[in-house]
């Protein structure tokens, strides 16, 4: 697994005893939640060097930002699981209403190596999603 | 509830959590002192609190000696709600990976016969079984056969031809739950569960061969037709994508019913609904269809087993 820990956007991976956290920050709430995708495909795929075959619009809103996490990572493990599809990459944009419009850059799981447990959604335990210090803060903990 | 929490001890291998705040009834854990949980490293037992704010819960929320911190409940947790008492259904406290579970396959082989083929029977697993990232299950199905696998669980395998009839005697619920109401199941869990039936998945799933090492109880032994020496099959596995989405989506609507029955929880994945409530009573419908889904599961992942062993050894016997 990677960390990509820096002074403005990172994530890292923290233990747990049934599953994996991960965290995830950045200055914009977008921002921060597509770090925190980037996050947990690094802890079951190395997606180094993989060119994204398709590009997956996506459009994830709710009345809580932490449903907005759960929908988006139905979303990333319904194409794993459905269509046999990783996220590489993921872009957001948020909205006036606060939702998020975006795409998927994915590729075919054959193209990755696969590194860790596979995620099957993430937990509405300890689910946190919020501004702290200046900046936009996300952690889950991933159902493997 | 508020930490940290006392542990009284019973007695040397029980232990109680008293009440405090919500707590409806008081935590027991089961543990020696050298197996209890350090609070500071694991949050298990204030999970077994929270457990203890469900409505309807009876006598105590329970924690087994391998107790470690999960996720709504504690992994090792157990409490029991009174229906009759408007007692509660939590599908996060089932768990993600509905009817996650364990079968025991003995063959009619020992372990001299095969020690020297071991390279090649794991090869022979190794095609035979799927296991890891992305779809691809022994059996592709259409939604309306998948619907069938959601109604009928392993006896619909069996009678398609994955499996002996004598295998569904020997499986839980004779390989299909009752009250399965596939309609309760999203189209998006349809769609992650139509290509995984007869696959591993991942975590802390396997497909293991053992060998019986030492036969410590010999009527029980004898009972699964297992001898010292006999090599065995033992295979784990769940309910894969389909029951994550199933829990997934039944916890998403709870969160937002609780109020509507004045329920009011410290943990969003312990959300829960009346049992006799409409979304109650879809959960357990949606549950027993995410069950059967695992008990078919576990039946072509058996099937495989059995291809392997064919491969390997021209006799497919493993029951």
């Amino acid at each position: 697994m990677r960390n990509r820990i820096d002074a403005e956007v990172g994530h890292r991976v923290l233990p747990h005893t049934a599953d994996v956290i991960v965290e995830a920050w950045a200055p914009t709430r977008a921002g921060c939640l597509e770090e925190l995708v980037r996050g947990v495909v690094d802890t079951f795929a190395d997606t180094r060097g993989v060119t994204p075959t398709r590009e997956v619009p996506l459009e994830v809103g709710a009345a809580r930002d932490e449903d907005v996490i759960v929908a988006l990572f139905d979303d990333v493990c319904y194409l794993l699981d459905a269509d046999g599809l990783v996220v590489v990459d993921v872009m957001l944009e948020e909205e006036e209403d606060a939702n998020f419009d975006g795409t998927f850059f994915v590729a075919p799981v054959d193209l990755v190596v696969p590194m860790g447990a596979i995620p099957k959604g993430v937990s509405c335990s300890d689910l946190q999603f919020g501004r702290d210090d200046g900046r936009w803060r996300a952690r889950v903990i991933v159902d493997v | 509830v508020t930490l940290p929490l006392e542990l009284v001890p019973e007695t040397p291998y029980r232990w109680r959590i008293e009440r405090a705040g919500a707590m409806r009834v008081p935590g027991i854990v089961f543990a020696v002192d050298a197996l209890l949980p350090a609070a500071a490293e694991d949050r298990s037992l204030a999970q077994g609190a929270n457990v203890a704010t469900l409505p309807g819960i009876v006598e105590a929320s329970y924690a087994m000696p391998d107790v470690h911190w999960g996720y709504g409940f504690s992994i090792g947790g157990v409490a029991a709600t009174d229906v009759a008492a408007d007692g509660v259904v939590s599908p996060g406290g089932v768990g993600f990976d509905i009817s996650c579970g364990v079968r025991l396959l003995a063959t009619q082989l020992d372990r001299t016969e095969v020690l020297p083929r071991v390279d090649a029977l794991m090869d022979a697993l190794e095609r035979a079984v799927p296991r890891g990232l992305g779809p691809g299950g022994v059996w592709e199905l259409e939604h309306d056969e998948l619907d069938q696998v959601l109604r009928e669980g392993a006896r619909f395998a069996v009678a398609h031809g994955h499996g002996l009839d004598d295998d569904l005697g020997r499986c839980e619920d004779e390989g299909r739950l009752a009250g399965a109401s596939p309609h309760e199941v999203s189209s998006r869990a349809f769609g992650r569960g139509a290509h995984q039936v007869g696959s591993l998945g991942a975590g802390n799933h396997f497909l293991e061969v053992q060998v019986v090492d030492e036969i410590i109880d010999s009527g029980t032994a004898s009972g699964f037709g297992l001898t010292a020496g006999r090599v065995c099959v033992m295979i784990h596995s769940g309910s894969r994508g389909l029951g994550h989405q199933v829990c997934q989506d039944h916890v998403g609507t709870m969160v937002h019913t609780m109020k509507r029955y004045g329920i009011d929880l410290p943990d969003r994945q312990l959300a829960c609904a009346p049992v006799h409530s409409p979304e109650g009573r879809a959960n357990l419908g949606a549950m027993a269809a995410a069950a059967n889904y695992g008990r078919a599961n576990r039946q072509l992942l058996t099937e495989a087993a059995r291809d392997a062993f064919a491969w390997t050894f021209g006799t497919r016997y493993c029951a």
